[in-house]
């Protein structure tokens, strides 16, 4: 069934289809749709969810780690200021080894307050041992939080599903829901190996001596490992079943490109546009949209860098002190790949300022024409 | 108990993925940790160390608690043949030393041995403890302490002769103390529970009289309890005079149902327990009566409670007074005349010296004299067979006499007279006796049924029959107050024994005690502390931050965990009775 | 022998509590109140450590250990998970201590009490930080020496009231419990058991270092701060109801105060000065209590 929906509704919708059993969330611009319409549901029957209205996002992780431990699907959505309150409880649920899947709407840090987009928020916790996906479209929302669960539950590791402040939370756009059945079947219901139960008394989470604590966060990196074919394994289930799949990253005209616009989020979208007229204008360019972000696909994306001239990095987030993490990561990848392209490392549209297909076409133009990046940050539209 | 295993991962491929238990924490031993060790310990109570008769108080307490009042004869007749008797007439120094009086107020141990006497069952046909040795002892005097002895000698399986002078036996039980004290039929009731044992008893047969002293030598042992019996003179002139009795001759005749009559005013002379029983007696024949007594209050050593009932009862209570002469009109006693005394130093008694206030003197009309100022022993005819010190059967604290084969006890040897004490005496000899008849020495046998350090024994430990003092004998060190945890009790009030009115009292020679109700008995025996004997109140096992006590199965008590008891000594703080000690390890 | 309490041990010897912590005592006392049927969520405190590293645990009932300030949001998540999968008779339990209740705790305790989480949830209170080494809390009386709050500085103002705090929510159960009283803990558990909603129970539990007491003390201490008044033991219906249930002996602080060697540097002005606070809270949990008025 095909609906008009807004971002935050299409997550909404999403969550009710993933069959959530509790759902623990705090209000924030501009996620409170999120919230509101899964109140909505909730109350109206469709879900038979436990919905807690707790009195912060701190409290919200920490219930959705609980609910998950005692074996229960749970979701929460927040964003910016609420994601960082939560930050030393995302640590928490992946070393807990929970398949908690949280939506969070990319929105600035403050201070200044800013409700707009920027994806700094949930950049900054890429540490946190978190897989990350980072949407383009109110579709891709849906179906990314359904994956999501699957993946999670595969790897038993938290996901966060990505995407940016207004530019697709509060912008309406026609999505197809699919049927109950069909997400029955490709998600089945949660049934963890361990649990908090009482006919097997266990104790989780305790302390760890240095004799093992290591090998306990070894095998959080084996599954990031696993997580790599597992994300592009279930998308690529998702696609037979639903007829999408966006794969782990998803590459346009680079076979021949020699030189590659690397986008992410609402940003593709214009970027598609640009890379066609600029194509149409006669010039070998490519586009690179990155969804999975951790595990970091280095691999994959070598494959559609290598042996290209220049890489456009575009970033609507900074790591203070070193730059566009896109970009930085991007590099790090590449580090030791001796056909790894130059690589151009834009930052702009912090804040929630609109990147425009203008902006974008300049950028890139702007890159081929310049032998060398003329710093590791490029600011682009800033009043300097 | 089953092992537990720690567990060492070697690979990470070993691992869950969860950080999660795999096994309890039971692999660790934390007993480790502790320097110190509780151990559970049966501790004697202060008042069964002060029963000279070596009652088990604190379990025949308990059997009263749990309503198994039989039981709790029983329990007492291990040790005691005269529960009855001592629950009327004992001077109860276990309520002296109850550690509960210096909380509130003593149980009431006294009235709680009468009540589980007065609950007993005659056992007409007793079951044998031990087989019948053969062995004859002669026993002369039926008093507590020959009586006492007789009843352990037999439950020995020895055969015992009990010579007695009187027409009835008891000795003083029957012929001293008054029966509104000890109703005889009590008496008799205990009596018939001793004889039931195979005990004969010989009255009329005075020994030394119409029965020979030779006689003696056909018994393997003889015991010598013949008591005090003589009444002591006052040495002043006018005592020869009709109407002046002698105290014990007195309760004697009224003991025996003779008709004794005095005159409307009587003087008695003496500060004793005789002196008060026969003013309390003259008074219920109506007699205006007064004590008079040449010491203080605080001297007198008859029991307080007696001296209390005697003022109550309307006897006069005149003290530091002493007679000089007995004043007589054609040889009738009409009057006595007294001195005022006042206290000196302290004399060889250890009590202070009367002395006399010159010109102080003053006459109290009377028509009769009892003089009650103390008794002493007729030991003339045993003059080759005893020893005299002091003017007592010289004897050591078996009883034996330095002559093989002849022990002593009761009044005739100690110098504590009390009827509990006699009780002891007795039992004592019996051990001793038996002991004598298998060719060993008391010694021999140390000190393995003696109870706490003050000179008790325990029969029942001796011979290893029944539960008297089973858990706690050898115990040295009685509970003290300062051990108890005073914070797992509350005050209670000591239950009052009813009386007859004072009106009612002198009216007859009715008992004057009635006797505790049961909701009262068990209402004071609820008030015992129990000091030193466990009764899984269960403070050690629901206190132990470690769960390292528990209940132990199939008996009675609880086990430390010795794996697990960190030491940290809170079970022996909450033990209400001290029954924890804390050992170095 | 106290038939009422139960003989299973949920508790398992072997964990690491120290030689006479009334927090353990509180813990195996809980859980015979409770049963098998309980799942305990413990943030960071004493109990933490107590229960043993990876890969043991001490107690026969699942654990979910939980960040510090997250007990009230842990246990509501785990009885949300439990109801949705129509299990409604598995009780949780949030077992904190006093730092992670009255201090860091104190929000998400809040917001549980205020959703009224079907939860019981117990602090047991040592009245300081003692798993990190004895500092202060919200929860440290006025005037005890801690490691923050050494004898030159010590700490001012009275122990926050967490039981007015939760009356205030409207918790439809909350009571004070101690160690030195057993059965009334029990039975409160058990009362806290039956009935729906958020119960706080606030558990007195000494803690022989931090106190400076001798390990064998720790009953008597407890049972001496209620014979003193200092920790009353009564229970608040609702928020509005107060019923106090063990009478206190009515003896004077100084008894309590010098068995401990944290209060060793108290001047008698410090004694009276608590004496008089001691007084006047008392006093005014009568008139809760529609035992007597309050009269200054």
């Amino acid at each position: 069934m095909r609906k008009v929906l807004m971002g935050n509704h299409a997550a909404s919708y999403a969550a009710k289809l993933s069959r959530v059993q509790v759902i623990a969330a705090y209000p924030i611009t501009p996620q409170t749709q999120i919230v509101e319409e899964l109140s909505e549901i909730c109350a109206n029957g469709e879900l038979d969810a436990k919905f807690l209205k707790v009195e912060s996002e701190h409290s919200a992780m920490a219930c959705c780690i609980a609910a998950s431990a005692a074996g229960a699907r749970s979701f929460t959505a927040t964003s910016a200021q609420g994601l960082a309150l939560m930050h030393e409880l995302l640590h928490w649920a992946a070393a807990a080894r929970l398949p908690v899947v949280m939506v969070n709407v990319n929105r600035a840090m403050a201070p200044g307050w800013s409700i707009w987009a920027d994806q700094t928020d949930s950049l900054a916790q890429r540490d946190t041992g978190w897989i990350q996906l980072y949407v383009e479209d109110n579709q891709e929302v849906l179906d990314s939080v359904i994956q999501a669960y699957k993946i999670a539950e595969e790897v038993s590791l938290p996901v966060m599903v990505c995407y940016d402040a207004f530019f697709l939370s509060h912008t309406y756009e026609p999505v197809d829901m699919p049927d109950q059945a069909d997400v029955d079947a490709f998600l089945p219901s949660f049934k963890p190996e361990f649990k908090l139960d009482t006919d097997n008394p266990r104790s989780f989470y305790m302390l760890v001596m240095p004799d093992n604590y290591i090998e306990l966060r070894f095998k959080i990196q084996q599954a990031m490992d696993r997580t790599l074919h597992v994300a592009a394994d279930v998308d690529r289930q998702f696609g037979k079943k639903f007829g999408r799949s966006y794969g782990i990253c998803e590459a346009i005209l680079c076979e021949d490109a020699d030189y590659v616009l690397v986008t992410s989020c609402s940003t593709t979208s214009p970027a598609r546009i640009v890379i066609r007229n600029l194509r149409e204008r006669g010039l070998k360019v490519g586009l690179l949209k990155l969804r999975l972000f951790r595990p970091f696909p280095g691999e994959e994306v070598y494959q559609h860098l290598s042996g290209k001239k220049k890489a456009v990095v575009i970033d609507r987030n900074i790591s203070f002190g070193k730059g566009g993490i896109f970009a930085d990561e991007l590099r790090g990848a590449l580090a030791n790949k001796k056909d790894r392209p130059i690589f151009y490392s834009y930052v702009t549209g912090l804040g929630g300022r609109d990147i425009t297909t203008e902006a974008l076409e300049e950028i890139v133009l702007e890159a081929i024409d310049s032998p060398t990046p003329e710093s590791n940050i490029i600011w682009k539209g800033v009043k300097i | 108990m089953s092992e537990h295993k720690t567990v060492t991962y070697v690979h990470v491929a070993d691992m869950p993925d969860m950080v999660m238990s795999v096994a309890t924490m039971q692999w660790n031993k934390t007993g480790s940790w502790r320097y110190i060790k509780p151990m559970y310990l049966d501790r004697t109570p202060p008042c069964n160390a002060a029963c000279p008769a070596g009652n088990d108080i604190e379990g025949f307490i308990r059997l009263i608690g749990e309503k198994r009042f039989l039981d709790a004869w029983k329990l007492l007749k291990e040790e005691n043949p005269f529960p009855k008797v001592c629950g009327r007439v004992c001077f109860h120094p276990c309520e002296t030393f109850c550690n509960r009086s210096k909380y509130d107020r003593a149980v009431s141990i006294n009235a709680l041995e009468r009540f589980a006497g007065d609950h007993a069952i005659p056992d007409k046909k007793p079951t044998p403890l031990k087989k019948p040795t053969g062995k004859k002892i002669a026993i002369i005097g039926s008093g507590p302490a020959g009586l006492t002895a007789a009843y352990h000698l037999a439950r020995m399986g020895h055969k015992a002769v009990v010579y007695e002078a009187a027409p009835l036996a008891g000795g003083l039980l029957r012929l001293g103390i008054p029966e509104y004290r000890l109703p005889k039929s009590v008496l008799d009731e205990e009596i018939a529970d001793i004889a039931a044992w195979g005990v004969e008893i010989r009255c009329n047969a005075k020994v030394g009289d119409n029965v020979q002293l030779k006689e003696m030598d056909s018994f393997d042992a003889v015991f010598i309890a013949i008591g005090v019996q003589a009444n002591q003179k006052l040495g002043i002139s006018g005592e020869d005079s009709v109407g002046v009795l002698s105290g014990l001759h007195f309760l004697n005749n009224i003991n025996m149902g003779k008709t004794v009559s005095l005159g409307s005013k009587v003087v008695v002379i003496g500060g004793g327990n005789s002196a008060v029983d026969a003013a309390r007696t003259a008074r219920r024949l109506g007699c205006h009566t007064g004590i008079y007594y040449r010491r203080s209050k605080a001297e007198m050593p008859a029991f307080d409670a007696e001296v209390d009932d005697a003022v109550r009862e309307g006897v006069e209570l005149h003290l530091l007074v002493a007679p000089t002469k007995i004043i007589a009109s054609n040889r009738k006693v009409n009057g006595v005349e007294f001195t005022k005394m006042k206290l000196g130093d302290p004399d060889e008694s250890g009590r202070r010296k009367p002395i006399p206030i010159p010109g102080s003197e003053f006459i109290v009309k009377a028509d009769n004299v009892i003089t009650a100022i103390g008794e002493r022993g007729e030991f003339d005819f045993l003059k080759s067979q005893v020893q005299l010190e002091k003017s007592k059967i010289a004897a050591d604290e078996w009883g034996q006499t330095g002559k093989k084969g002849i022990f002593a006890g009761g009044d005739a040897a100690l110098n504590d007279q009390t009827v509990a004490y006699a009780i002891g005496s007795g039992k004592r000899a019996a051990c001793a006796i038996d002991i004598f008849l298998s060719g060993k020495m008391p010694k021999e046998l140390g000190n393995k049924f003696i109870i706490g350090g003050t000179g008790s024994i325990s029969v029942a430990r001796y011979l290893n029959e029944g539960t008297a003092h089973a858990k706690n004998i050898g115990q040295k060190e009685t509970v003290k107050f300062e051990e108890l945890n005073l914070a797992h009790f509350a005050p209670s009030d000591r239950s009052k024994m009813p009386r007859i009115s004072v009106a009612e009292r002198i009216k007859s020679f009715a008992e004057v005690n009635l006797g505790l109700s049961e909701s009262a008995a068990l209402h004071d025996a609820d008030r015992c502390f129990h000091c030193g004997v466990c009764t899984m109140c269960d403070n050690c096992w629901v206190f132990c931050p470690d769960a390292a006590v528990s209940h132990l199965q199939n008996a009675y008590g609880y086990e430390f965990n010795y794996f697990f008891c960190k030491g940290c000594g809170i079970c022996a703080k909450e033990c209400p009775r001290s029954c924890i000690v804390m050992e170095q390890e | 022998m106290r038939t009422e309490i139960p003989r299973e041990e949920l508790m398992l010897s072997g964990h690491l509590a120290c030689q006479g912590c009334g927090g353990a005592l509180a813990m195996r006392l809980a859980l015979k109140a409770l049963g098998k049927d309980t799942i305990v969520v413990i943030p960071a405190c004493c109990w933490t450590i107590i229960s043993g590293p990876y890969p043991y645990s001490a107690l026969d009932v699942p654990i979910l250990h939980t960040a510090f300030e997250t007990a009230g949001a842990a246990a509501s998540g785990i009885r949300a998970a439990l109801d949705i999968q129509g299990n409604t008779h598995t009780k949780v339990l949030a077992w904190a201590g006093d730092g992670g209740t009255f201090d860091i705790g104190l929000q998400s305790l809040s917001g549980a009490a205020e959703r009224n989480e079907d939860i019981i949830y117990v602090c047991y209170d040592n009245e300081a930080y003692m798993n990190t080494g004895i500092q202060r809390s919200s929860a440290t009386p006025e005037k005890a020496w801690t490691t923050t709050t050494p004898e030159k500085h010590p700490k001012l103002g009275p122990k926050k009231n967490m039981v007015q705090i939760l009356a205030g929510h409207k918790a439809p159960y909350v009571a004070t419990a101690s160690v030195a009283y057993p059965e009334d803990l029990i039975n409160k558990i058990k009362k806290a058991a039956s009935v729906f909603g958020t119960k706080f129970i606030h558990i007195l539990a000494p803690c022989p270092p931090g106190w400076r007491i001798s390990s064998e003390q720790s009953i008597e201490v407890a049972r001496l701060a209620t014979e003193t008044k200092v920790f009353p033991i009564y229970e608040v219906f609702n928020g509005e109801e107060y019923r106090i249930n063990i009478e206190p002996k009515q003896r004077p602080v100084i008894d309590y105060l010098r068995t401990q060697g944290r209060f060793r540097h108290l001047s008698s002005a410090d004694v009276e000065e608590i004496q008089k606070r001691v007084d006047y809270e008392w006093k005014r949990l009568l008139q809760k209590a529609m035992i007597e008025p309050f009269s200054a």
